[in-house]
């Protein structure tokens, strides 16, 4: 094995009985450390020295921190300070125009017992458990058919990916408006086959199963993922298949997701830290109504912090949120260690 | 009627400020709203300011033939309680000058400037509203594009005219009212128990602030 330099690299190969064996024969007990040969042969260059971190590599590393000091000092102010006085106001009653003062775990008790706070939580999960596996499920779908080589691919992809770029806001106006029990074109197409209006915003049990519905307008992104994850699935393991006999569904099942796995993964992860911060599109388009049936997490947090003045309540729940989040990508990392399959391993 | 109906009826309105108001088109046949609402007439719906004689020409018109000119009224809202008359929210606009401000001397000569009567009416006409000052000009009334100020004046002078409390919790209440209220419309709870849930929830509210008020102390 030849570097760049045209020295003999010393990377040894593993041998069946646990010992590694070097380019020229040197057997090595573990690793590549060269101090554990048994038999050391003569090295046809000296090995650089290690030394211990002098001046000049405190200059090095000053320079480094000169380097990316535009984003540290952002990440620093923007990010990391903010993140910690969140937690310490989350200890605090903060009203914004007066100084936080210290009520202990106040905030985490009273949100033990406050009925809304139960009321959010519920509401995510009940979206996460409607909008997160639909969601999955149609956009690795749309990815498996436009894998498919057929003609004007292209511009199925794109139509596909239209409605990602669509600011939220106006998507939210417009399927406000196709959601309208009286003017809605839902509501119109509906009729032409003999149903009855359906209130899908007004009615507490109808409004959260719309909100997901909606929600798989913007699957564009998470298919150009999958897409990608396809794409890469090697050939030789369809042949392979089909000369095993394999049938379509039988290749999709044995070949293509297990090869996507960590595709699959990514994009679950993704779509569990997405549904927990949902926020602009019930905001706008039903302000958590009727009757608080759509008030997501996030807009009970903006209201405390931001309508109610309530700033250490509001910290609070972020970090709640956060540990929730965690345990549940917790979770799906535990679970992963089953089904995700790594290329290579 | 009924839930559905009324669901069906509310979903085709607009909102309240807009051309598609259900008042300015006509859906509905009164609404409740503050003085304010004559400017939105005016420029979303402008036919039902000028029934006679348009804007323009409106100064030229007998005062008797003004109210003609409109296809809208104002009224005080009926009481719920017999004999207590001219019952209304008032809220107010306020100016403030902040603190670590850069130039308060020049802001409180602005509020100064603001605070002029003649100043203030023409502030107070531009929005069709009525004005905050305890007397008016002689032609107030009758230069206001408000051709209802004058009942406006009348309820902001009452006895009974309210202004919302001003606490930290005002707007969690008010929600907690709009719960309430929802609940009684989609039938799911009666008006009684629903405003109990809203008045209990208020109470934890206002506890849990006055005790924070108390550590702060």
């Amino acid at each position: 094995m030849k570097t760049r330099d045209g020295e003999s690299s010393l990377a040894p190969s593993p041998t069946y009985s646990g010992e590694r064996v070097g380019e020229r024969g040197e057997r090595f007990e573990r690793s590549n450390d060269v101090r554990l040969l048994k038999h050391p042969t003569p090295l046809p260059c000296p090995l650089p020295r290690v030394r211990g971190r002098g001046s000049s590599d405190w200059g090095e590393f000053g320079k480094g921190i000169a380097f990316i000091s535009p984003w540290l000092v952002g990440f620093l102010c923007f990010t990391a300070i903010p993140i910690l006085l969140s937690l310490y106001f989350s200890f605090c009653d903060y009203p914004l125009l007066q100084p936080a003062v210290f009520m202990g775990a106040d905030n985490y008790r009273e949100l033990a017992h406050d009925p809304w706070f139960w009321n959010a939580l519920l509401n995510t999960l009940k979206y996460a458990a409607m909008a997160l596996p639909a969601g999955m499920l149609v956009s690795l779908g749309l990815a498996l058919l436009l894998n498919q080589k057929i003609a004007g691919q292209s511009m199925y992809r794109t139509i596909i990916f239209l409605p990602s770029l669509v600011p939220i806001t106006a998507s939210a106006m417009i399927w406000f408006w196709l959601f309208n029990q009286k003017l809605g074109l839902l509501n119109h197409l509906l009729s032409l086959i003999g149903i009855e209006p359906v209130p899908w915003l007004a009615d507490p049990k109808i409004a959260m199963p719309s909100l997901a519905f909606m929600s798989l307008w913007g699957v564009g992104h998470t298919v150009v993922i999958y897409l990608a994850g396809l794409q890469d699935v090697p050939k030789d393991l369809y042949e392979a298949a089909e000369l095993d006999g394999a049938t379509g569904a039988r290749r999709l099942w044995h070949v293509t997701i297990p090869m996507i796995s960590p595709v699959i993964f990514f994009n679950l992860i993704m779509a569990i830290i997405g549904t927990f911060n949902v926020f602009a599109i019930p905001y706008i388009m039903t302000a958590g109504g009727p009757a608080r049936s759509t008030q997501f997490y996030t807009m009970y947090l903006y209201d405390n912090a931001f309508i109610y003045l309530r700033m250490g309540y509001a910290s609070a729940m972020a970090w709640i949120q956060l540990l929730i989040v965690l345990s549940l990508t917790a979770f799906a990392f535990w679970t992963g260690k089953r089904w995700v399959h790594y290329q290579g391993k | 009627m009924g839930k559905d109906s009324l669901t069906d009826f509310k979903s085709g309105l607009g909102q309240p400020t807009t051309p598609q108001s259900a008042f300015f088109v006509g859906r509905v046949a009164m609404c409740q709203q503050g003085p304010w609402t004559a400017n939105y007439i005016r420029n979303n719906a402008p036919d039902m300011s000028q029934a006679l004689v348009p804007f323009c020409l409106e100064p030229f018109l007998p005062r008797v033939l003004r109210p003609f000119n409109y296809e809208w009224g104002a009224a005080a809202f009926p009481s719920a309680v017999p004999g207590v008359e001219d019952v209304t929210v008032c809220d107010e606009d306020v100016l403030m000058i902040p603190r670590g401000a850069k130039h308060p001397r020049e802001a409180f000569e602005f509020l100064a400037y603001v605070q002029r009567p003649s100043v203030m009416e023409k502030l107070c006409q531009s929005h069709c509203k009525n004005s905050p000052l305890a007397s008016q000009s002689d032609d107030w009334v009758y230069t206001h594009p408000n051709p209802h100020i004058d009942v406006f004046d009348r309820l902001a002078a009452s006895p009974n005219a309210q202004s919302g409390a001003m606490t930290p919790i005002t707007s969690a209440a008010n929600g907690e009212v709009d719960v309430a209220a929802n609940r009684c419309y989609l039938l799911s709870d009666t008006p009684q128990s629903a405003l109990h849930k809203a008045q209990e929830r208020v109470d934890v509210l206002w506890n849990q602030f006055l005790k924070q008020q108390a550590i702060r102390k």
